[in-house]
């Protein structure tokens, strides 16, 4: 299955995109795909996205189609899904 | 609130074009006249806002942000002016307002909101705009606005793009339900445009008017997205977090 990942303020500097696509061989979670993109786009993208433990850091927002996915909810990515990731943004 | 505020002959004149608009009319102008509202910080984001809500016709503003005016705020900051550097900034902002509408009450606090000023600022108004460029200070208010059950619009910008969102005690989730710890990497020094921060303060003024005139559907619950780059606009949902320490405890 194929889905779209969107970043978005920060998060689209440090990947060097704002927008890719993934192909799934298997089903899983936003969290679980977001946190492997993360390995994908060097050091600034995989500071930002993850803690020290490798987990994905809970001030990142993840939302597919026009909904939060929290890792809760245990949703699993239909084709054709996309996502959006979001950085902690507060200009003023 | 004092919504029994009546208008005088030359307030009816200056806001004729708002009164117009409809479900809004002289009660919605009374209502405005009545209310109160924090504006932490009123730099590019908060400035806009408070312009805004200043034109508008809101009765009292209270303008809280520390510091002198630097040449380097003039892209954004568009209360000030070029003879004021160096002066403290809430005056520059207050001088600005009352020029516009001096109808309008507007007290300064030459502070920004923190620990030992929280608690007096938010009591003292019905409505906290939140536009500060550090997380500290914006879970701060967030906190202590539903601690003290006051509506709270939280604005934010970063190069391109901006976010807003409504928190409602009670009927909606809080800031610290969609940040629940300070975010770790984000800095103070942020990539910005006057004419993309002026924008999402007059989509923060525009919920404000909403809430304290009580018109159309404010974004609760709801994270309006913004990318001014490729000008699209969404609004993504969010839930309460059950275990939220801020807002957990409360129904609804």
């Amino acid at each position: 299955m194929n889905v779209s990942i969107r970043y978005m303020a920060q998060l689209k500097h440090a990947a060097g995109v704002a927008r890719e696509q993934a192909t799934l061989d298997a089903a899983c979670s936003p969290h679980e795909l977001v946190t492997r993109r993360a390995a994908c786009h060097g050091e600034a993208l995989h500071r930002l996205l993850l803690d020290g433990a490798g987990r994905l850091h809970p001030t990142i927002l993840l939302f597919v189609g026009d909904e939060q996915a929290t890792p809760a909810a245990g949703y699993l990515l239909k084709d054709g899904d996309q996502i959006t990731v979001l950085a902690p943004i507060a200009g003023g | 609130m004092r919504p029994d505020e009546p208008l005088s002959d030359e307030e009816r004149t200056r806001y004729e074009w708002q009164l117009r608009v409809t479900d809004f009319g002289e009660a919605g102008q009374r209502r405005l006249k009545g209310a109160s509202v924090l504006v932490s910080r009123c730099g590019g984001v908060g400035g806009a806002l408070a312009y805004q809500l200043a034109a508008a016709g809101v009765g009292r503003l209270v303008i809280a942000h520390a510091g002198a005016l630097r040449l380097d705020d003039l892209n954004r900051q568009l209360l000030m002016s070029t003879d004021g550097v160096g002066e403290p900034r809430v005056d520059l902002a207050a001088r600005r307002l009352h020029a516009l509408n001096p109808h309008v009450a507007v007290e300064t606090v030459a502070e920004n909101v923190s620990e030992a000023n929280v608690e007096r600022l938010v009591r003292e108004v019905d409505l906290v705009a939140s536009c500060a460029p550090l997380f500290a200070e914006r879970l701060r208010m967030n906190g202590e606005a539903v601690r003290q059950g006051k509506p709270l619009i939280d604005c934010a910008m970063y190069e391109l793009e901006g976010q807003v969102t409504t928190v409602v005690p009670g009927r909606s989730p809080c800031l610290a339900c969609l940040y629940p710890s300070e975010p770790p990497h984000w800095k103070r020094a942020f990539p910005v445009f006057g004419a993309v921060a002026g924008t999402v303060g007059c989509l923060g003024a525009v919920e404000a008017i909403k809430l304290l005139a009580g018109l159309g559907e404010p974004l609760l619950g709801r994270l309006l997205l913004c990318d001014l780059g490729d000008m699209t606009f969404r609004t993504a949902t969010f839930r309460r977090r059950p275990d939220c320490p801020v807002c957990g405890h409360l129904r609804g």
